[in-house]
């Protein structure tokens, strides 16, 4: 079936920018959240974002038309993240530099948001001390809901190391989890004096 | 206490069968470990739920079509400087390697003889050919000469514009392949 995206990937394979501009606007939020939950941080996301389309453009050449044009961009997303991350330990976030909510809360309660926010900080520090290629594995199996094979084939890993790097961040998450989330986010909501 | 294979169930991910679940509840209410990687996986994976989808702000497709714009302009400033730049260099080592060949072979005397004697012959044969034009007007109609005149300086304009527009498109469009 030819659809609007097809006819735009096929335009872009042949240098079409318009019809690239197009797709970026159709991936922009997987690939925006993928560099968010691999970065922690709202403007290195942007950068990472934009950073991964550019190098899309540049490489239409080598996309191959059977893989899943997603897939295909969410693997450029998450090397580019993990090369990011392996030559730089990232601060942690600050929930000021959070990006808004995608569904923001219909009667916002002052209280929810402030709760989103520290679960949102709590999950980004949990993350931030997994290997960048353990961290890329669980966001794509937990945000993007892939199979292991999935996984493999965006990392270029094999099926077993995929296993065997989900299975340790788990154990990993689990017990830093265990050490301090949940007191952290217990003193977020009782602790804050506006509450 | 044997925790294996109950750490394995919680931690693959692997769909358990009723009697692993039944066996796997058994364990953990006497194994404060195993509970206690239970209960922070839980915790992490309901974290992760009640996460958001996160999107960019608005206007990213604009702001990356005005990056590529930026990023296909340096990349055609840097080909071209590339371009020029060789060229520069080629000329250079051209020239360098005449000059060098004439001084290697010829005495220094010899070349400056030889550039001066070049010279007054190439002024000689400026003026032979002066000499040949003014005998020409003589035979040649007016406006014949005027139409000769105008065609070369035309030419030579051509080419000159030719010349300058090419640098032109090089210095700011780079150079086209067929990529």
């Amino acid at each position: 079936m030819i659809t609007a995206e097809n006819t735009w990937l096929e335009q872009a394979l042949q240098g079409n920018m318009d019809a690239f501009t197009q797709l970026v606007e159709t991936y922009q939020r997987p690939v925006f959240n993928l560099c968010y939950r691999m970065l922690g941080d709202a403007q290195e996301a942007e950068d990472a974002a934009q950073e991964t389309f550019w190098r899309a453009y540049q490489n239409m050449k080598k996309y191959d038309t059977s893989r899943s044009f997603a897939t295909w961009l969410l693997s450029i997303a998450a090397h580019y993240c993990i090369d990011q991350q392996r030559k730089r330990k990232l601060p942690m976030v600050d929930i000021d530099i959070l990006p808004e909510e995608d569904a923001p809360d219909p009667s916002p309660n002052p209280e929810r948001v402030i709760s989103k926010q520290m679960e949102n900080k709590v999950l980004h520090r949990l993350l931030d001390k997994l290997q960048p290629q353990d961290r890329a594995a669980i966001v794509l199996r937990y945000w993007y809901e892939m199979t292991e094979e999935e996984i493999a084939s965006t990392l270029q890993l094999s099926t077993s190391a995929v296993k065997s790097r989900l299975f340790r961040a788990r154990r990993q998450l689990a017990e830093e989890y265990q050490s301090s989330a949940p007191a952290e986010l217990e003193r977020s909501l009782h602790g804050t004096p506006a509450l | 206490m044997e925790h294996q294979p109950f750490e394995n169930w919680i931690l693959s991910g692997d769909p358990l069968t009723p009697s692993q679940l039944t066996e796997l509840d058994n364990h953990l209410s006497i194994c404060p470990h195993c509970k206690s990687i239970q209960e922070g996986l839980s915790g992490v994976e309901d974290l992760i739920r009640s996460s958001t989808f996160e999107s960019p702000s608005p206007g990213f497709s604009r702001r990356f079509a005005v990056l590529a714009a930026q990023r296909e302009e340096e990349a055609r400033r840097l080909q071209s400087y590339f371009f020029l730049g060789w060229t520069l260099v080629i000329t250079v080592i051209v020239s360098i390697g005449y000059l060098g060949t004439l001084f290697l072979t010829q005495s220094p005397n010899e070349v400056i003889s030889g550039l001066m004697s070049s010279t007054i012959q190439a002024a000689f044969q400026l003026d032979n050919m002066l000499q040949m034009v003014k005998t020409w007007m003589h035979y040649i109609p007016l406006p014949i000469t005027l139409a000769i005149v105008a065609g070369s300086a035309s030419l030579v304009v051509l080419l000159t514009s030719g010349w300058i527009i090419s640098v032109w498109k090089v210095s700011t469009q780079g150079v086209k392949t067929n990529e």
